[in-house]
């Protein structure tokens, strides 16, 4: 059954949400996934994209690179990161994001679906559009950076 | 564990903390029902709309079905999908388990549940402190149980013991030498097995035994119904059962979670799906719990696992659970400390592991519900536990007394009532039980005879004036 796009993104929007709080924090995530969505919303391929949902994803992480490339939104995410707005928000702890601010965002996206959706790298691949090659060498990078944060002998 | 795995776990935890702080998702006023509709503007546009109160609409409402390769777990009966978040995915088996029929008893009947189990029986060491070492006395043994409880805090379990197994002739050997048997049959003194016992409590700090039902009978009334009540005291210890809030083994991050899977795996009387719902609600508020996805059972059902990274254990304890209707379908690595242990079945009164004592370790590898719980008659017991049972009740009064009433004052109140009505030809023996700690007093009544003596008794504790409740349970749910 097709769905109409307000249905669409209420499947999908928790689980875009959680994508994008591993690739730009808590903070941002919302801002990020607004932006993504009305990207796609407004795009003129966006009717003939059949994978609507990796579509999505694959917005997502264009949009959270984005916003890590941009020092005017860093900026912003400096002064609002004073704000109380994470307040009923889980704490994350600050060794977390020290550990996590070492990746790429491409290794955020695959360490994110790999540990936490349990993707295999080949649906990785399939998701955000890029080879399986490209999902393994980013997730071994990826672990070899978290190793070294975490300080955990292998 | 390796220390790849070790790694893995760390970074699952990193991940689960991460994502776990996702704000919810983020309202979209052009997505919501009766906006305006978005059209399709160019590609160069695209880049540079970032406003959200744009007043585009989006023709062509094509919305293919994601033709995507990944799996997406649907609930067969519901079609609903299953959430990636561990929460979501707990509170998704709360509301499915909500929906289920509570199963009622009728007078004279019990709930009957099967279990097999798996124990791994390793004995570390012979004699006290420390002791000798020994190495490579180890086996498994199969376990089947069969429990049966009723609406008035009264259960009994049969269980019986499989042979010992060995991965190894080595195992073997050190397991005889080590003066333990193959078999319960092997021993000087048979063991009786099928074991088989009942207990009973009207109390919350009940302590009794039963194989993977190690905090014993516990009323599911004794606990909150609330989540979030359920959750801290949970997590925090503070049922006020005491073989649930002393966990046996430090279980590191959790202890909450442990104490779930506990009341998973105990025969609890009264239990209803409201409670379970509540349950897996409060575990859904409980930090750190582990979403593992559609998780294969060892007898090849598929479920959604759950568990706690934790760097205390070897392998963390986790539950499969099915989630249309939240039956628990498996229990893996399950601690074994504080339960009957079928180890002893395997002790002949000649190892030195009776004259000298040593160091266990045991756990259960897997506990399988085996079918849905089931009304039987009390003749449906096996003929011992049927005897040890005795008749059912026909009925409980509790009563609590107000407050300022002494314990002396609902004393004497009781043994006027014994004496009245505890007498021949006034109808069966009636038990009757005070409890005065924690405070305030609750009395209790067990009644074996007719409805009359109970509303009589009833009649006299409430126009006694002494009580702020009476509360009577005719035991048919």
């Amino acid at each position: 059954m097709d769905l109409s796009d307000g249905e669409l993104y209420r499947k999908h929007a928790d689980e875009l949400t959680r994508f994008a709080t591993g690739l730009v924090g808590p903070n941002h995530a919302a801002d990020v996934v607004s932006q993504a969505v009305l990207g796609c919303l407004v795009s003129a391929k966006w009717s003939k994209v059949s994978g609507k949902r990796a579509y999505l994803y694959r917005t997502v992480f264009t949009e959270a690179a984005k916003f890590h490339r941009s020092s005017r939104r860093r900026e912003a995410r400096e002064q609002r990161s004073a704000l109380p707005e994470s307040i009923d928000q889980p704490e994350v702890r600050p060794e977390v994001l020290a550990a996590v601010i070492r990746l790429s965002i491409r290794q955020r996206a695959v360490i994110v679906l790999t540990y936490w959706d349990d993707l295999t790298p080949s649906a990785i691949a399939e998701l955000l559009g890029i080879s399986d090659g490209s999902v393994r060498r980013h997730l071994a990078r990826g672990r070899s950076r978290l190793k070294e944060a975490l300080n955990v002998e292998e | 564990m390796s220390k790849s795995e070790v790694l893995d776990m760390e970074i699952r935890s990193l991940v689960a903390e991460l994502i776990e702080s996702a704000p919810p998702a983020p309202s979209i006023p052009e997505l919501e029902p009766g906006a305006a509709r978005l059209t399709p503007v160019s590609k160069r546009r695209h880049f540079h709309t970032t406003t959200r109160s744009g007043v585009f609409t989006l023709g062509g409402l094509t919305a293919v079905a994601a033709a995507t390769v990944l799996v997406v777990l649907l609930l067969p009966s519901t079609g609903q999908r299953i959430p990636s978040a561990a929460a979501a995915q707990l509170r998704l088996i709360a509301d499915n388990l909500a929906n289920q029929t509570e199963p009622q008893l009728q007078r004279n009947e019990w709930l009957e549940t099967h279990i097999k189990e798996e124990w791994s029986m390793d004995l570390e060491s012979l004699g006290q402190g420390g002791g000798t070492p020994v190495s490579g006395a180890e086996a498994t043994a199969a376990v089947s149980a069969t429990e049966w409880s009723n609406n008035f805090g009264e259960s009994c379990y049969s269980l019986s013991i499989g042979q010992a197994q060995f991965a190894s002739v080595t195992n073997e050997d050190a397991w005889d030498a080590a003066g333990l048997t193959n078999s319960p049959q092997q021993q000087d003194t048979p063991l009786e097995n099928p074991t088989e016992q009942c207990e009973s409590t009207t109390s919350n700090a009940s302590n009794g035994a039963g194989l993977g039902f190690g905090i014993g009978t516990t009323r599911v009334a004794t606990l909150p119904a609330d989540p979030s009540t359920l959750a801290h005291e949970l997590t925090t210890g503070t049922t006020g059962i005491e073989g649930l809030d002393q966990l046996p083994i430090d279980p590191g991050q959790n202890p909450g979670f442990q104490r779930v899977v506990d009341l998973l795996t105990t025969d609890l009387t009264d239990q209803t799906p409201a409670f379970y719902s509540a349950l897996y609600d409060a575990l859904a508020l409980m930090p750190g719990i582990h979403a593992l996805g559609e998780t294969i059972t060892h007898t090849g059902s598929t479920g959604l696992g759950f568990d706690v990274p934790s760097d205390s254990l070897t392998d963390a304890t986790m539950i499969v659970v099915d989630p249309t209707n939240g039956a628990l379908i498996e229990v893996r690595n399950l601690w074994a400390a504080g339960r009957d242990d079928p180890f002893q079945a395997f002790v002949s009164s000649q190892s030195p592991f009776v004259k000298q004592g040593g160091g266990l370790h045991d756990t259960i590898q897997w506990l399988d519900p085996i079918g849905a719980p089931s009304g039987v008659h009390t003749s449906d017991l096996p003929p011992t536990l049927a005897q040890q049972a005795g008749p059912l009740p026909t009925a409980l009064i509790t009563a609590t007394a107000s407050s300022g009433v002494s314990t002396q004052t609902i004393d004497t109140l009781q043994t006027q009532v014994l004496s009245r009505f505890n007498v021949p030809g006034s109808g069966a023996p009636i038990d009757s039980e005070l409890r005065s700690a924690p405070s305030p007093e609750i009395l209790s009544f067990t009644f074996y005879g007719p409805e009359s003596q109970v509303r009589d008794v009833a009649n006299v504790l409430q126009s006694s004036a002494l009580f702020a409740s009476v509360d009577v349970d005719y035991g048919d749910g």
